[in-house]
């Protein structure tokens, strides 16, 4: 009876010391699977000589690939679209990584990246917004894909001329490519047009100054009823346009140091601060961000691209207006572009490199962006923009890339370091917790000491990558 | 009976009383298998838990402690070993100083409040004799800890709304000017720690309801026809008997301060600026948003130094007012 006790407790803890074993090896099995049901590589260029390659003999190569999500998963009209990816190429399967970003923008879904990377978990393919081109390269975890679509320049050579080259050469990094972008957002002025109707205003017209924004404020706002004219940006995306409209930058030409505290950056920083004490603009909650404010007809402006179509059509708001951004010094935005990357702890570059670039193809692109963000080729978006009826007046988006009214934004490899710097002196100036200069000093100086403990900073081959990264 | 190569006989060995020592030894020996036994069988029920902590607590900790802390590890990059680089940068972090001040100020607020309103509310539900109405009150005071902080903060949030929080619907309503709770450096902090102290103070009270419980009622039934008021009988008996209870919450409470990172993450993000942000959530920016992983692991272990100091300072304290000795 007792050796049956003892034997009995030996059994249970070895299942529970195997359990909690099997917990750790998730990568090391599913990579054994994936590998055992391969066959060796044929068709691998040179810089990948351990990957397998699965097309010679037929059978399926799993893909993994991470799509920034804003926490739903995928349509089936999404799903379907990977359906036709399989039909055009049946030896590849992609697995889909919904990854949401607590920070709602490219920075939170970039640290998941970074952590998975970290955890052995990595992604073949990966969505990447331009924020990370720089730190992915410079730690070489993207691959180059110059030498596949050198190869396939028939297919993607048509895609890729109605790209505007600007957008593609922020995927350029020391004279290699690292993808092919799909997304292209330029932030505009987006207008509740109901609320102007009530207010009596014409929509504003493409040459708009800031003085016509400042002189219709007060007429739409009634901060007693909760009716603001517009919603400062919380998004450090957006509120750059605002500070390149008026001639600023966060950074310096060369993005060597800070400009933060700028007179230009000054000024638009104050002019925002007193919309909110005016009772122009409310001051923002944490429980509320400004895209919802447009949707509930509180505010009448708001700036962002057109990746926010998709709370409007799903709230039921469809008079939407967008126009330029108000011309302060200059009328440029920022803008960006995204593309899908190729990590090069894939054990398929080939097949990656496939999935990668097709993500730039019609098929994708018109499932994704049918009801949100801005197609990088223009072709594409001149047929998707429109046929969604919302916003109207939707060739503000793309005019900026075709008059060249446009900054991308400044994203050197400590893009995370400065998000931070940048959100806490918005959230600050917001607050009208310290007065602008101040707080854009201090900003400056910390902007400063993250150049001076950065790493990639301390190495010329860091420094001359960063020097090749495109600025305009 | 043959021993040491002698033959004795049986009689000598009763009468000298040999194979009773004998007899003895036996069953020591056979007491000692069966403890070893035993023993193994709970080294074997303890494996998986020793196995957990090891891998998932104690060598993180020993990696922090005595490597990382001195390498510049970014998650993605290999370490390097830079000294006492880290420990010099806190004293050039321009938030450090903030943080840490944040969290003395989250435990002077809400330390007491759970300590002293945990145990009033414990007192007074332990008074009430209709069962069903001391099960309602244990419930309400205990069931916002066992509802997920996310989703709290997330009501909590919108009832701290400056446009349109309930709350500031009530001071409007008095007229009292409406504060932003979440969005000012002189609010957010407040507004942190209220939705802290309802969220968690069902923890010490809890503890305290135990405690209280457990006091025998003949100490107090003796008390009482000696002719002992309440408060006699609160301050003569229940608080004394209490005190092991009060010392566990006080080092409980003070670790979970120390370590607050929910409530200002959900509710505030730390903000505005750093208003709000405690050191737990310092360090989990520092390691999970900007990847600075060593210097992550040297605020760590800064603030685990600190804990430790003060919870020895604790247990060195309690011998003067912590009493065992009713039992």
């Amino acid at each position: 009876m007792k050796k049956l006790r003892i034997l009995v407790v030996i059994a249970l803890a070895i299942s529970m010391m195997m359990s909690l074993i099997a917990c750790g090896s998730g990568t090391t099995t599913q990579n054994a699977t994936t590998q055992a049901v391969t066959a060796p590589a044929s068709s691998a260029p040179a810089e990948s000589s351990n990957a397998p390659a699965s097309t010679a003999s037929g059978e399926k190569v799993k893909l993994k690939i991470s799509l920034f999500s804003d926490g739903q998963n995928l349509s089936q009209t999404q799903k379907d679209v990977f359906a036709l990816f399989t039909k055009e190429h049946p030896n590849i399967e992609p697995e889909f990584m919904y990854i949401t970003s607590d920070t709602g923008n490219w920075n939170g879904y970039l640290t998941k990246i970074q952590t998975m990377i970290a955890g052995g978990q990595a992604p073949d393919v990966a969505g990447l917004g331009l924020e990370g081109v720089a730190m992915m390269v410079m730690n070489n975890i993207a691959m180059p894909i110059d030498d596949y679509i050198q190869a396939h320049q028939d297919e993607l050579g048509p895609v890729t001329k109605n790209i505007p080259k600007a957008l593609a050469d922020i995927f350029v990094v020391d004279g290699k490519t690292y993808g092919i972008p799909y997304e292209a957002n330029s932030v505009v002025t987006n207008i509740n047009m109901d609320r102007f109707t009530e207010a009596g205003l014409e929509m504003p017209k493409a040459d708009w100054t800031i003085d016509d924004l400042k002189a219709i404020a007060p007429k739409l706002s009634d901060p007693t009823n909760g009716k603001y004219a517009f919603g400062v940006p919380t998004n450090f995306f957006c509120l750059q346009a605002l500070l390149y409209s008026n001639g600023g930058s966060p950074l310096n030409d060369d993005w060597s140091a800070g400009a933060i505290n700028s007179p230009e950056n000054i000024e638009v920083f104050e002019f925002l601060q007193d919309a909110i004490k005016k009772g122009w603009a409310p001051q923002p909650e944490p429980s509320i961000n400004d895209v919802q404010l447009m949707t509930q007809g509180r505010i009448a402006i708001g700036w962002w691209g057109r990746w926010v179509t998709n709370d409007f059509v799903a709230s039921g708001v469809k008079n939407i207006y967008v126009q330029n951004l108000p011309k302060m010094k200059s009328q440029k935005t920022c803008a960006g572009s995204a593309a899908f990357i190729v990590l090069n702890s894939t054990k398929y570059p080939e097949e990656a490199k496939t999935l990668a670039t097709w993500t730039a193809k019609y098929d994708y692109v018109n499932t994704f962006m049918a009801k949100g963000s801005l197609p990088a080729n223009t072709d594409y978006a001149a047929q998707i923009c429109p046929a969604l009826g919302v916003p109207q007046n939707w060739q503000a988006y793309t005019d900026v890339y075709a008059q060249n009214n446009w900054r991308r934004s400044q994203d050197p490899p400590e893009y995370a370091e400065l998000g931070f710097v940048y959100s806490k002196y918005m959230n600050i100036i917001y607050a009208n917790q310290m007065p602008v200069k101040e707080a854009l000093d201090k900003a400056q100086e910390e902007i400063q000491q993250v150049f001076a403990n950065s790493q990639y900073r301390k190495d010329p081959a860091n420094l001359k990558l960063i020097d090749s990264l495109f600025k305009n | 009976m043959i021993l040491g190569g002698t033959l004795i006989p049986l009689d000598t060995l009763i009468s000298e009383g040999i194979l009773k020592n004998m007899n003895i030894h036996f069953k020591r020996d056979q007491k000692l298998k069966n403890a070893k036994a035993e023993n193994a069988i709970g080294y074997l029920f303890i494996a998986p838990s020793v196995l957990f902590f090891t891998i998932f607590v104690a060598i993180p900790i020993l990696l922090t402690v005595f490597v990382l802390d001195f390498t510049n590890y970014s998650l993605i990059s290999p370490a390097r070993f830079i000294g006492l680089d880290n420990f010099r940068a806190l004293f050039t972090d321009p938030d450090f100083g903030t943080v840490m001040l944040n969290t003395l100020k989250f435990i002077s607020f809400i330390a007491p409040m759970h300590i002293i309103l945990g145990l009033v509310l414990a007192l007074a539900v332990t008074s009430i004799k209709n069962k069903y109405l001391m099960g309602f009150f244990r419930t309400t005071f205990y069931f916002p800890l066992v509802v997920t902080t996310a989703s709290v903060a997330i009501v909590w949030g919108f009832m701290f709304d400056f446009n349109f929080g309930v709350i500031d619907y009530y001071l409007r309503l008095f007229g009292i000017t409406p504060v932003h709770w979440l969005t000012s450096t002189k609010w957010s902090l407040l507004a942190v720690a209220i939705f802290s102290a309802w969220k968690f103070i069902g923890n010490a009270f809890l503890y305290y309801l135990i405690g209280l419980q457990n006091i025998p009622d003949s100490y107090i039934e003796a008390a009482s026809i000696d002719g002992a008021n309440g408060r006699q009988i609160l301050f003569g008996i229940k608080l004394p008997m209490l005190t092991p209870t009060l010392f566990f919450v006080i080092i409980i409470t003070l670790i979970n301060c120390f370590q607050m990172f929910d409530e200002p993450y959900f509710l505030t993000k730390g903000g505005p600026g750093v208003a709000s942000q405690t050191i737990a959530m310092h360090i989990y920016r520092k390691g999970f948003g900007e990847f600075q992983i060593g210097y992550a692991s040297t605020l760590g272990v800064i603030l685990f130094a600190i804990v430790l100091a003060v919870t020895f300072i604790q247990l060195y304290l309690q011998k003067k007012w912590v009493s065992y000795d009713y039992e």
